[in-house]
């Protein structure tokens, strides 16, 4: 193998293992370390009526980052306020699913609209949660998911505590 | 005894442990010492449109979500969560049910939600079930406490008294609503239900606040 | 459907696809490469194209479980092997083969654990388990003159090993299944449990009828050297330490991650032993995780383009417009795993499943069944967890050809298996249907059929008596206890 495609080999495997380390990093700046734990397994996603996967609560905290999008699949919403909230969250309405600021541009829903949420951020996704724990009680780890969504609400855009 | 490469290895775990316990962040939730009481749904306004149903409150919920109920020919409870807008909430043709609530008497029976993911399951539409009920006389109407997608009044009452003689118990109304019901012998006036309940259904006896 | 996530997807496709087919030589970039250099001009051409990154929704696609786990295992079976477990191992599969049980009882029982004893990631049972299974498929090769026996012991073991996955109660795809689709909890686990013993059966007969490839003399005179080892003081209390943990954790599943546990009992080991952390290193293998590392990060930046919303759109289209149908397409889909077999099973599978949750809607109106939902996405995620074994982008497959040091890929009838198996996975909830309840008199007659006709192959196999009783007890004894775990 030529040398210059060893190095890039090499560096490109010293990446990976970076990589695992900097997650590690970050669960542990966010101030919840304990979200590594998580199994992703989505026992939580089954028992959430509002249809939040709260294991994007966990990957949140893993990423230390409130902005990254997670599943909320049953929350009604109005268009307005939506777009108001953030204009990149994603709706469904007529079995399609897309932004809402494209949905108000296409005209295929109104300001004054009801839409059924699909994915937002977990900030907002946080700040909808009812707290009903219903997740930390199938968790099999009981990890305190609940804390973590604390955490989230009213949290400002960008990472970091 | 050990060999010292042990006790450094145990060391360094239990280093990490302890940074790992003090750098987390964890809440802690003050609860006042009283008793609760449980707020009354607010009014309901009705008025039937082209395949819309206007309803009307006197006021809102904390939370800015409130339940909307129907009972069907099988004598079910079946809702779905709502946002409220400007005290009002619109019911569209189309608007499929969240969940189905078995309801024996003034008992609570099998809880079944209606949504896989992001589809439907089974689709009972809650325009068309309003209009039968209101044909048939059934109950229906709307329900500030959240049950049964929130449990928390009963949760936090499970966790400091014993099973069999909870103050705060769910409980069937004459209109069908779901509601909390507080029974004061037995309440060891711990507050959790009061700070725990995400509606307003459940306030301070001494200070509740305004709608 | 959008145009950034189109090219994500071709850009992704053409990785795998070029890796699997060697137009990328491995030689000079490895698939790890590879997906990172794919991940790489991703993210390029959508900045090109005018997309928002947000780096952290990369990481999300990164499922840290299975990489611990894996790790986790790996350590424990460095302990493992330092402290002689294995070998403590070898003398009682030695004692195992001389009673009236003999070498059926041994092989199918040592086969199924993985299954029996699900882990989140297939890999923690192969590290341990490999060692015991060489020396018995040897000791057999010897006894029966047939040279393929090490390749049919090791291909059943890996098939079992990397499939087991998906019914694991502890993380596995099973639930990630159940959890999206709100299905009771623990009821994929018994379906795919008895469709993987069918997979192990499938998986050893063609292999030996269709591989051709023989294990060397060389490697016969290597594991010789290796049995003549003097089993080291502390192995079978090891040995009899991890079992009962494993057994332990399988039954109480206690709230406390199964990481925890393998390191615990690693440090355990390491005390009775007086092992050092230079003796954990021997158990580690770094291809498979780097492998799934940089799967997970191609996904993870698929999934932010887009991508796979595009591949359900593009299955859509052709449903809807092909004479294959929904019907066909389901089918397709059901598959896809299998035909881009990728390190963890995980990184497809969990992106699909809103899609195959949406086919199956379709295909279930259409036929009037509800169950038929319920049947894709249980046979997709079997095939998602299964696909793992015929990887050759450092999959487990590739830990048996090079523990035999084969040259020839067992890939193609590693796959042939999970198609053969896959269906029965399907016919099961078809018939049965998914519960959490699975004492009932159906699974106990699949779990009766299920035993015996595992138990039938394996001594055609390993004895050429069909109806011996090893075999047979062996068979019931697995299959009744995964009804019952």
């Amino acid at each position: 193998m030529k040398d210059i495609i060893k190095k890039i080999n090499a560096a490109l495997f010293a990446f990976i293992v970076f990589y695992l380390g900097f997650i590690g990093f970050r669960a542990f700046s966010s101030g919840y370390p304990f979200s590594l734990i998580c199994y992703n397994c989505k026992s939580c996603d089954s028992v959430c009526v509002i249809g939040i996967d709260p294991q994007g609560f966990m990957a949140a905290s893993i990423v230390d980052d409130p902005d990254i999008y997670v599943y909320v699949t049953n929350y009604r919403i109005y268009a307005g306020e939506a777009e108001k909230l953030d204009p990149d969250m994603i709706i469904q309405t007529h079995d399609r699913k897309l932004s809402i600021s494209k949905a108000l541009r296409d005209g295929t829903v109104t300001r004054d609209s009801e839409v059924i949420t699909y994915k937002m951020k977990a900030r907002h996704a946080a700040n909808i949660c009812i707290e009903c724990a219903a997740c930390e009680r199938v968790c099999p780890v009981k990890l305190p998911i609940l804390d973590v969504v604390k955490g989230l609400k009213n949290k400002e855009s960008g990472a970091g505590k | 005894m050990m060999s010292n490469k042990y006790i450094n290895y145990f060391f360094i775990i239990l280093l990490i442990t302890l940074i790992i316990h003090f750098g987390r962040k964890a809440y802690t939730e003050f609860f006042p010492g009283e008793y609760p009481m449980v707020v009354a749904t607010a009014k309901l306004e009705f008025t039937a449109g082209e395949n819309e149903l206007n309803l009307k409150l006197s006021g809102t919920t904390k939370n800015g979500n409130i339940i909307i109920y129907a009972y069907g020919p099988d004598g079910n409870f079946y809702g779905m969560l709502k946002p409220v807008k400007d005290l009002s909430i619109k019911v569209r043709k189309g608007d499929n049910a969240d969940f189905m609530v078995q309801i024996y008497g003034r008992e609570i029976g099998k809880i079944s939600f209606m949504k896989k993911m992001d589809r439907y399951i089974r689709k009972v539409d809650m325009y068309d079930l309003i209009i039968e009920a209101r044909k048939h006389e059934w109950n229906y109407g709307v329900q500030n406490c959240l049950y049964p997608v929130c449990t928390r009044c009963t949760d936090g009452c499970k966790s400091v008294v014993s099973i069999e003689r909870l103050p705060m118990i769910m409980s069937v109304m004459d209109n069908g609503e779901i509601m909390p019901v507080f029974r004061k012998g037995g309440c060891p006036r711990c507050g959790k239900c009061i700070v725990w309940c995400p509606s307003g259904v459940i306030q301070k006896e001494t200070q509740p606040w305004e709608r | 459907m959008t145009l950034s996530g189109l090219i994500a997807l071709i850009i992704f496709f053409a990785a795998i696809f070029a890796s699997l087919k060697g137009w990328i030589s491995q030689k000079l970039f490895p698939m790890q490469v590879a997906l990172l250099l794919a991940s790489a001009i991703i993210i390029i051409t959508g900045l090109a194209l005018g997309e928002k990154i947000n780096p952290s929704q990369i990481i999300t696609g990164t499922f840290l479980h299975p990489i611990t786990a894996t790790i986790a295992g790996f350590i424990l079976a460095g302990a493992l092997k330092s402290a002689g477990a294995f070998e403590a191992a070898s003398g009682w599969i030695q004692k195992l083969q001389n009673s009236f049980l003999g070498v059926p009882f041994a092989v199918i029982v040592l086969i199924n654990i993985p299954t029996l004893l699900a882990m989140p990631c297939g890999r923690v049972w192969v590290s341990p388990l490999i060692p015991v299974a060489l020396t018995l498929s040897f000791e057999l090769a010897r006894k029966s003159e047939d040279k393929r026996m090490p390749v049919i012991i090791i291909s059943g073991l890996v098939i079992n090993a990397a499939a087991s996955c998906g019914p694991s109660l502890i993380g596995g795809i099973g639930l990630i299944g159940e959890g999206m689709g709100r299905y009771p909890s623990g009821s994929f686990s018994d379906h795919m449990q008895f469709a993987i013993m069918f997979m192990t059966s499938f998986a050893m007969i063609l292999s030996k009828y269709l591989y051709n490839e023989t294990v060397s003399e060389r490697m016969y005179d290597l594991q010789s050297i290796g049995e003549k080892q003097e089993p080291l003081e502390h192995g079978a209390f090891s040995l009899v330490l991890f079992i009962s943990v494993i057994v332990g954790t399988i039954i109480i599943k206690p709230a406390m991650p199964v990481q925890t546990i393998l390191i615990i009992t690693t440090f355990l080991i390491m005390i009775i032993a007086g092992l050092g952390f230079d003796d954990l290193v021997r158990g580690i293998i770094l291809h498979p995780l780097t492998a799934m590392i940089s799967g997970f990060i191609a996904a993870g930046t698929l999934s932010m383009f887009g991508g796979f919303d595009v591949l359900v759109y593009v299955l859509g289209y052709i449903s809807e417009h092909t004479p294959l149908g929904y019907v066909g397409v389901s089918i397709l889909l059901v598959y896809l795993p299998v035909f881009l077999p990728l390190p963890c099973g995980r990184i497809i599978a969990v992106s699909l499943i809103p899609g195959v949750l949406m086919f199956g809607e379709h295909v279930a109106q259409m036929a009037g069944s509800i169950r038929i939902q319920e049947v894709m996405i249980v046979c997709f995620i079997l095939s998602g967890a299964a696909s793992c074994g015929p990887s050759p982008l450092g999959g487990i497959g590739s830990i048996g050809e090079g523990r035999l040091r084969l040259k020839s890929s067992t890939g193609r009838f590693l796959s042939l298996s999970i198609f053969m198996a896959v269906p029965i996975a399907g016919f099961s909830v078809g018939v049965l249907g998914l519960s959490a309840e699975t004492l009932s008199k159906g699974f106990l007659i699949e779990a009766v059929i299920t035993g015996l006709i595992s138990g039938l192959v394996t001594n055609f196999l390993t004895v050429k008596k069909i109806f011996h009783p090893g075999g047979l007890i062996g068979g019931l004894i697995v299959s009744l206890l995964m009804l019952v775990l």
